[in-house]
């Protein structure tokens, strides 16, 4: 597919627009909810918020619209990343195995009741546990993928496969184990759901979120490159490996301390690199920000639905990016088959 | 066709018959239905996967023809002691026979009908009962009672259960009816909605369920509607593990100080065995909701109401 090059003009105008974009899609978010608070209450006019309006507001909801926020633009950034260095148009974020450990962590720390405020860990025991499932799977799935020092894509995607699958017959295992009451926590937990955590927890996410995308940010002139194949980068003077080692790393530790922080939330990290790629093409120096972008303002929407659509009951996120964003796609797909040839 | 293909065509067809023969031979067995001439024996050797369903046995007094119970059964104590065969609806087969089971009982699933039905083909009668209500409970003691031969001993249970809840009704007639939050778990937000024992206990101890129009018995709901019903009692039975803290306390809902059940000090941490089992025990487990709800009709709950 050809499209016009990368102008600086162009590059800028996308990045506002979606800025633009996601920033409604925030107020949306936090205007909107389970609780009786109206855009208007946020805006200034009308009744100011009495006190339990604004508690609910200030602290339940926006620390949870900004945490759907950070995670939706860390999935898609580490979606863009895998697909670019696995050349696979079928990567997402848990290709490659982070997700299989980090679930396996979080699970045993529900087994073992550290999700409670009052136990070892404060409130934050099980994102903490799933975090460090996370570095071990990387680990060892970059320990057993190194062959003669060279991480091959091959090696890499099926060792993540195979990890991916012993982890999740472990969580089963885990699972018939548990009482009842841990078996629901479990199973919500991984069909993913966003958390209210106080600021300062999501304030560090986000800064570790954000560290990562720029650091898969700098190398995106070399994704661009690597579209021609290892071979070819290579001989345009790309140091493939350091390229695929480093993005490997960054991506899992975005990934993992998504499903950390909010269990498995599946499809933002694939659906959303593609739709992007349909509307922007496919060099990286835009598609990267603009995925941060646009995957943060997608979650949130998709929050925002699994929370005040039933309300008050609440529906597993991951639930609603997959049939919302699963058709969506798909129509998307079929109705520019005919123009390009993207997929 | 060489011969070594034709061998391996004549292998298949072989194989395909047998396949053919082996589900002829399950779908022919007669299902072993009770004769019609001699009335079933009353059985001797009974299995209790539920702990409602064991509650029930026990206080029709059948405790001794016990066998085996489910995972989850911690009382009376002389069951809990029992081998354990699994969770809610999936004993053991090999278990049940081995303890020549006569009776199984447990709780119904639709889930686990196959193992069900399979345990049925082996010749073990299973009773399926459902004890998620009030109703459902004093119906599952006439099941129980009247296949065992306690059905006199059924209608006296059911009618001490009766009288002690009309008991607690008319206490409570005049009263207030504040709002109730009854949290299952926390992180994410459980709470018991409409169509749990744990819904009518609250409007017969005079309360109010807040989350009266979650869409199922035990539902997840958003916190900040919950939040936003200000309800005025919490009760929270999410903590199961043992020796967690007990009694009244704000607990991590201190966190919402608006709250009217924070500011009055009337969230209350309960063992999750005190009254989320529903049997012949509700009641009971009905008055403590009261002493949480209307400790000036009922008089405040004692610190081991707390307690496992």
């Amino acid at each position: 597919m050809t499209r016009s090059p990368l102008s600086a003009r162009r590059l800028l105008a996308w990045l506002l627009a979606l800025t633009a974009t996601l920033a409604a899609c925030l107020l949306l978010g936090t205007a909107l909810g389970a609780g009786r608070i109206s855009l208007l209450h946020l805006l200034g006019w009308g009744d100011s918020p009495d006190a339990v309006q604004a508690v609910i507001l200030w602290k339940v909801r926006l620390p949870r619209v900004l945490l759907a926020a950070v995670l939706g633009g860390s999935l898609t950034a580490a979606g863009v990343a895998f697909q670019a260095i696995l050349r696979n148009p079928l990567a997402d974020p848990y290709v490659l195995g982070v997700s299989g450990g980090a679930s396996i962590g979080g699970v045993l720390a529900l087994l073992l009741g550290l999700g409670r405020a009052d136990s070892l860990l404060g409130g934050v025991g099980v994102q903490a546990c799933a975090f460090l499932g996370a570095l071990v799977a990387l680990f060892v799935v970059e320990w057993i993928a190194t062959v003669e020092g060279r991480l091959t894509v091959y090696t890499l995607l099926l060792t993540g496969a195979v990890f991916n699958a012993f982890s999740g017959a472990l969580i089963f295992f885990i699972q018939s184990l548990a009482s009842m009451e841990q078996l629901h926590a479990i199973v919500f937990y991984l069909m993913g759901s966003i958390p209210s955590l106080g600021y300062r927890t999501v304030g560090g996410i986000a800064f570790a979120s954000l560290a990562a995308v720029v650091l898969l940010f700098l190398m995106a002139r070399d994704y661009n490159v690597l579209s021609l194949g290892e071979q070819g980068a290579a001989q345009l003077g790309v140091d493939v490996e350091r390229i695929k080692r480093r993005t490997f790393i960054l991506g899992s530790l975005l990934t993992g301390l998504a499903v950390a922080s909010a269990g498995l939330i599946g499809f933002v990290g694939l659906v959303v690199p593609h739709l992007l790629r349909l509307v922007l093409g496919s060099d990286h120096r835009l598609l990267l920000p603009a995925g941060f972008l646009g995957g943060a303002a997608f979650l949130v929407l998709a929050d925002l639905g699994a929370r005040s659509l039933l309300a008050p009951n609440e529906v597993p996120v991951g639930v609603v990016t997959a049939l919302v964003g699963g058709p969506f796609f798909l129509y998307l797909m079929r109705r520019n088959r005919k123009r390009h040839s993207v997929l | 066709m060489s011969p070594k293909s034709r061998t391996r065509a004549w292998l298949h067809l072989l194989l395909h018959l047998l396949a053919c023969l082996a589900l002829l031979g399950c779908g022919a067995e007669p299902p072993p239905a009770p004769s019609a001439e001699s009335a079933p024996a009353i059985p001797e050797r009974i299995v209790v996967m539920a702990p409602s369903a064991a509650e029930i046995v026990d206080v029709l007094g059948l405790s001794d023809r016990v066998v085996g119970v489910g995972d989850f059964v911690q009382w009376p104590p002389r069951l809990a002691a029992l081998p354990k065969l699994g969770a809610y609806d999936a004993p053991n087969p090999e278990q049940v026979l081995t303890l020549r089971t006569d009776l199984l009982i447990v709780t119904g699933s639709k889930a686990a009908s196959a193992n069900l039905e399979h345990l049925r083909r082996l010749g073990i009668e299973v009773m399926e009962i459902d004890t998620t209500t009030y109703q459902g409970v004093l119906a599952s003691l006439h099941q129980v009672g009247g296949r065992l031969g306690r059905a006199e001993r059924a209608r006296g249970v059911e009618r001490g259960i009766r009288t002690k809840m009309e008991g607690i009704r008319r206490r409570v007639a005049g009263a207030a009816r504040p709002r109730v939050l009854f949290v299952v778990g926390q992180n994410p937000l459980y709470v018991a909605g409409p169509g749990s024992h744990v819904d009518e206990m609250i409007a017969a101890a005079g309360g109010r369920n807040v989350a009266a129009d979650a869409l199922s018995p035990y539902q997840l709901v958003s916190l900040e509607a919950m939040l936003d019903r200000q309800p005025e009692v919490i009760i929270d039975v999410s903590d199961n593990r043992p020796g967690a803290p007990r009694g009244r306390a704000a607990g991590a809902w201190g966190q919402w100080s608006f709250l009217p059940a924070v500011k009055q000090r009337r969230v209350y941490h309960v063992d999750p065995v005190r009254l989320v089992i529903p049997g012949p025990r509700l009641p009971e487990m009905t008055e403590l909701v009261g002493k949480l709800i209307h400790p000036e009709v009922f008089g405040e709950a004692a610190a081991e109401e707390f307690l496992p």
